[in-house]
Order: structure tokens, then sequence, then C-alpha cells
């Protein structure tokens, strides 16, 4: 019995993690840590195996979101990290300043504290509607929409024509 | 979704390919899962409670401890000694153990030292990592140069030798490159210095790495002139590059010599690379000493945004942009000895 569990189990790692990895690494911006936290998250899965409620993969997904915010929350005073270099607005339609701004979009998204990251994987990368975010988050859509306005003003220090207004979030 | 949000998605999944293959996952996460559902019980039990707490300390941080990256305190370390051709002062010493640091905590090598020891610096890590430290290690002086002649492996040459001064022409005659070679043949033509082979207002003789030959001109833009560098996956390719940020003076330098190149060649080259044109559109990106990518100019690159490609391993590209980024160290810094030692357990 045990033995096809963690049959079941090993084969759900194998053709999940890569993908589960990728979502690791967004969330913390650094590949051993990124081990941890989906170590940690399947270990809790691994315990629960079998009688997860939901899909495996959405319960070790959440696992990882949760954490993440969790860590934020300690850290709630954590200074703002100050994005020295503010270029020149680029203009979203030459391929070139595209390359750009992604690279420089890329440095600010990894200098986002983890939380305000975690808001941001799960509407624009998941795609996800507030009020699902701030269930798997288990917080207000009060909260998902404030914290996601901080992060996107954070970004917009850095890219100012980046071109999403608080309505625009906020709806 | 709108062009904003877009990006910001892009941006994301940008990051969640550099992510790489995770370690192996599955068993120790079962064995730790497991081992608490079934131990808890067991721990309210009497006196072995103590005994079972004291197994979930151990296997918890185990089973925690990240993949194979994680070097346990006493495995093999490897010491790379590096020292500058004549002797500096302690200030450039400092500087190249801080230099070397920024590259060590740009890559996230949490168990690399940096020290400086007498007149050298010594950067001790795990003995796994060797390769990847004498990387790290090497001065990293980057060039631009255009290429003005080139031999592939036992193949015809091609270019204008026309462009190509004297000494350099002789050295190009002289000079046998082979697959894999990307060190020794500096002797061929001696180069003893660095100074032979990095000076940008030389043109210069140069290998790369599969054997083909170059001879380059002059260096129009320079390693100095980078403002910024990172490990990019380039698409359509979808193979890793290094994408590089130049400063102003860099870029309006890129901005006149692409545009050069691309004015007088690139019609008549029509993308074969068996013509004369094709390989004097052609622009050598060289690090100490060796060519390490050929890029076609196939545009006036305005923007200061250069993109090295190449047949690039992540890891590959990680290191190059890990060495480029911070600048290059004082390129007469060389690797003078590698040692191993056990440390004796903590």
């Amino acid at each position: 019995m045990d033995e096809r569990a963690r049959q079941d189990f090993a084969d759900f790692v194998a053709g999940r993690s890569a993908e589960l990895f990728r979502l690791a690494y967004v969330l913390t911006a650094d590949r051993h840590a990124a081990e941890d936290l989906l170590q940690s998250a399947l270990t809790k899965a691994a315990a629960r195996w079998g009688r997860i409620d939901s899909t495996p993969e959405g319960y070790v997904r959440q696992i990882m979101y949760r954490e993440q915010v969790s860590w934020w929350r300690r850290r709630a005073r954590r200074p703002v990290t100050v994005v020295a270099r503010v270029p020149e607005p680029p203009a979203l339609d030459d391929p070139m300043i595209m390359v750009e701004a992604r690279l420089a979009l890329r440095d600010a998204l990894l200098a986002l504290p983890p939380g305000k990251r975690a808001m941001l994987v799960l509407r624009y990368l998941e795609d996800l509607p507030e009020a699902q975010v701030a269930d798997i988050l288990g917080c207000s859509v009060g909260t998902v929409r404030s914290q996601t306005h901080k992060a996107i003003a954070q970004l917009r220090l850095v890219l100012p024509s980046l071109g999403l207004t608080s309505t625009e979030v906020g709806r | 979704m709108s062009n904003a949000d877009q990006l910001i998605a892009g941006a994301l999944r940008d990051i969640a390919a550099e992510a790489g293959p995770p370690g192996p996952l599955a068993d120790a996460a079962w064995r730790a899962g497991r081992r608490r559902r079934v131990a808890m019980p067991v721990a309210l039990a009497a006196f072995i409670a103590g005994v079972i707490a004291l197994v979930l300390a151990v296997a918890l941080p185990q089973a925690a401890a990240p993949g194979p990256a994680a070097a346990p305190a006493h495995t093999r370390l490897v010491s790379i000694t590096l020292s500058p051709g004549p002797a500096v002062g302690i200030g450039a010493l400092n500087a190249a153990a801080h230099m070397l640091g920024q590259r060590i905590r740009y890559l996230r090598l949490p168990d690399v030292q940096i020290q400086v020891s007498g007149p050298n610096v010594v950067v001790t890590g795990p003995a796994a990592d060797e390769a990847q430290l004498k990387t790290i290690a090497t001065p990293g002086v980057l060039n631009f140069r255009q290429v003005l002649l080139y031999q592939p492996y036992r193949g015809t040459t091609l270019g204008d030798a026309g462009l190509v001064n004297r000494p350099t022409l002789a050295l190009f005659r002289k000079l046998n490159c082979t697959p894999g070679n990307v060190g020794t043949w500096k002797e061929q033509v001696g180069y003893a210095v660095a100074t032979d082979y990095d000076d940008p207002y030389a043109q210069i003789v140069a290998c790369g790495s599969s054997g083909n030959k170059y001879a380059l001109d002059v260096a129009y833009v320079r390693g100095t002139q980078i403002a910024s560098a990172a490990a990019a996956l380039s698409r359509p390719s979808n193979q890793w590059g290094v994408l590089l940020r130049l400063n102003s003076a860099g870029a309006s330098a890129f901005t006149a010599l692409t545009s050069e190149m691309y004015n007088k060649y690139f019609a008549a080259a029509g993308g074969n690379p068996s013509t004369n044109s094709f390989w004097l559109d052609a622009i050598a990106v060289v690090v100490d000493g060796n060519v390490i990518s050929t890029p076609e100019v196939d545009g006036t690159i305005p923007s200061g945004l250069a993109e090295i490609p190449g047949n690039f391993t992540r890891a590959q590209a990680e290191d190059l942009a890990a060495q480029l980024r911070f600048g290059a160290l004082r390129a007469d810094f060389r690797i003078t000895a590698v040692t191993f030692t056990v440390p004796s357990s903590p």
C-alpha cells in the first residue's frame, strides 16, 4: 500500500518537478532557496499523500506561494530595495528596446520582496483573477489589490513607461 | 492582456526559464514526509520521544538541504592561487579580490571564499567546482574586433588580407589552430603577456575553440565600455547567450562600427558564409585573446545593447556574464598554483 503510494509520489515528482522548480525559482530568485522551497513543499505533500483534497500539483503550488508570502509577512518592515538605475523611458514597440525593457524588468522583478513577486506571478504568469489569488494566498482581495499595486509602482520606478495605471490593477 | 501585462509575464517567464533542472527530490521528500507522519504518534509514547525528536532533528534538515550543489563542510577543497605578473600593491590585490567576490556572488556560490594572501589572491571552494572557479578567475578582458581574415580548420582563408598589417599577417601564416586549443596556441606566435593580445590599438591573431583561425582588427569597442551583462535565453533560437549593455561611449562606437560594416559588406555577403564579405561583416568577440563568438552584423545596432550569441550552455553563459559584468581583472593576473585539501572534520 505504502509502496504504491511511494511510486505514485515518485511519478508525480518525476513528471512535475521541472515545472514546479521553475515556479520555485521565480518565487525565490535563488537556486538554493528554490530547491529548499520545493523540497519542503514536496515533503508536506508526501506527508498528506493520498489525503490531498485538491490536485497534488495545486497543493504543492499553494504551499510554495503561502510560504513565500508568510516569509514576506514576517519581514513586513523590510526596507524597499532602491533601484539606482532609472533609464530613459523606453518605447515599447522597438524590438531592441523591448530586449532592454525585458532585461531591466527582469532585474527589477528579482529585486522585489518575495511576497510581492508572488502576487505578480499569480496575477501575470498564472493569469489568475484577484479572487482566486486571494484564495490561494489566504488573504483578502483588498490585500491582493494593494500589494499588486505597490509591486507595479516599484517596477514603474525602473520602467517609467510601463503603462499600468492604478485603475488597471485595481479593477 | 495589455502590452505592459505581457511584458511582465514575459519577464517572469524569462526568469523561470533560467531555473534549469532541479536536483533529485522525490526520495528525500518522501522519506522526510513519511517519517514525520509515522513518527508523531510514536513520539507521544514515553521516553522514546526524546530519541525520535533527535531523529527528526537530524532527518529534516537533511531533507531540506539543496541538491548536489550544497557542499558539506568536509568535502575536498580546491585553492586556486592568482598572482600578478610584477608585484602589485595591496590596493590592487584588494581590488582583484573584490571583483572576484562580485563574480562569485553573482553566480551565487556560497561555499567559495576569496582571500588576499601575501602577494597573491587565493580562491578556495569545493573541489567539484574546480573548472568553474578557474573560469571565474581568468581576467575576462573583452574586445570587439572586426574579422579581417578567417580560416576554418583545414579550410580556405576568407576575408581581405589587404586590411591586415604585415607583422599580423606573418603571425597569421605562422599560426596553426586546432580544435579545443584555447591556451597554448599563443606560444606559437610569441604572445607571452596579456598586453600582446589584449591591446585594443593593435591588430591580433587568434584561435577559436573549434580550430578556426582569425586575423582581427583593432578593437573599436572594449570591455571597459560595458555597463552591464547578463545571461539570457535568445529568442527564437532558444540558445543561451550573453546580453551586454554598453555605456554611452561604447554604444556610439558600436553604432559606428556596426553601421560601417553593415553598409560595406552585408549586401555583398548575401548571407553566404563562403564569401569574403560575409566574414568581413562579422564581429569577433574576444575574451582574453580567444575568439568565443563571431556574430554577423545584420543591421546597425543603435541602442548600445549587444548580444553575444553562442552555442553556450546556461552555466557557460552565466560564467561569461559574471566575468564581463564587473569589468576585467588586471590582465596580468594568472593562476600560478592549484592545490587540493581535505579539511579536518569540524
